[in-house]
């Protein structure tokens, strides 16, 4: 069902697609950490600007629409998984990132930085969805404030979530 | 580690910045005559690090096409997912019902006229400040079950609506056909 006439608002699409160049790395960051696959991240993202389109076409608040995008494409992904379409909440393989090392380093400091990494990628990918998506955003620069605003929890339970997360991969490391 | 030492969770909050000044000034005095602390903090920079670098590799560049499509996507037609206009359709068909319990249950001179058996009704939830330029009717069939869902008899043939869809893509006033 298509309403056919409404005008095509250029400067809407045009203003989209540059905060689409802008915020794809981050959004992409982010869902990858949420257990998406590369596509299914790009799905979504994609599904996220035509929202914003929507979004901004209507008049709605252009303020601090970084953390809205994050939300929504946050919120798609958590609907996705609730509604059984598709497996968002998969850990993270081990191997999906490179590796955690110092160019520098000699062989026998590359071999126990390989080492490092490879458990400090296990371990993320075993941490629960809330950890990892207080990671993901704090990685992206957010405030503890904004993190909250974003997943709908207070700002003491993210420091209290990344404290958490924290404790978990340092004791994996040891 | 002693009572007295930096929590984890006070080092992490040093670390992003998060401490409000009081706080900041008490770790900052603490972390310059405390080396366990001070140790604390370097460990968890490190292990900030190595996440930053995690994540850093996640990022896979955008295929050559998902930029193409976007913007194919933009200057497609706005689509109205049937869920939604179904939900739009159900929540129309309780106003209608509620209209017509009204009428005979708070009969009072003047008697209150019921809209026309034609006449769009607004939704409720509907931008009433939006401007009418651009809109469009749309005709559709709403499903017997949808109708029933709302509490209205549903018949026995398909409901035919028409559903008055605003700039913002968004369904404003139906009227039931049949």
């Amino acid at each position: 069902m298509l309403s056919r006439d409404l005008p095509r608002a250029s400067d809407a699409a045009a203003h989209v697609v540059r905060l689409f160049d802008e915020h794809r790395p981050g959004l992409f960051r982010f869902l990858r950490w949420r257990g998406c696959t590369a596509e299914e991240a790009d799905d979504a993202i994609q599904e996220t600007f035509l929202r914003l389109h929507t979004h901004l076409r209507t008049g709605r608040p252009e303020d601090n629409l970084r953390s809205w995008l994050f939300r929504v494409a946050g919120n798609l992904i958590r609907d996705e998984r609730k509604s059984g379409r598709r497996r968002f909440n998969q850990p993270l393989e081990a191997d999906d990132a490179g590796v955690w090392t110092d160019p520098a380093a000699g062989p026998e400091q590359l071999v126990l930085a390989r080492e490092s990494t490879r458990r400090l990628h296990t371990a993320i990918g075993r941490l629960p969805a809330t950890e990892r998506e207080c990671l993901a955003l704090r990685g992206e620069g957010f405030r503890y404030r904004e993190i909250g605003e974003i997943l709908g929890i207070g700002t003491s339970t993210v420091a209290d979530v990344l404290k958490r997360a924290f404790d978990t991969l340092a004791r994996e490391l040891k | 580690m002693n009572s007295e030492h930096l929590s984890t969770e006070m080092l992490l909050r040093h670390l992003d910045r998060e401490l409000d000044a009081a706080e900041r000034s008490h770790a900052d005095a603490h972390l310059a005559a405390c080396l366990e602390c001070r140790t604390g903090l370097a460990k968890l920079r490190a292990l900030s690090s190595g996440i930053d670098e995690y994540a850093a590799d996640l990022l896979a560049p955008a295929g050559p096409g998902r930029r193409r499509e976007l913007l194919a996507a933009l200057d497609r037609p706005a689509v109205i997912r049937p869920r939604k206009i179904y939900a739009m359709l159900a929540m129309a068909a309780s106003v209608l019902l509620g209209v017509s319990l009204y009428v005979p249950t708070h009969v009072q001179a003047p008697a209150p006229k019921a809209p026309p058996a034609d006449a769009f009704i607004a939704l409720p939830y509907s931008n009433p400040n939006l401007s009418s330029d651009g809109a469009v009717i749309m005709q559709v069939e709403v499903p017997r079950s949808a109708v029933a869902f709302a509490g209205a008899p549903a018949g026995d043939g398909p409901v035919k609506a028409e559903v008055v869809v605003g700039i913002d893509g968004l369904a404003r006033a139906i009227r039931f056909v049949n």
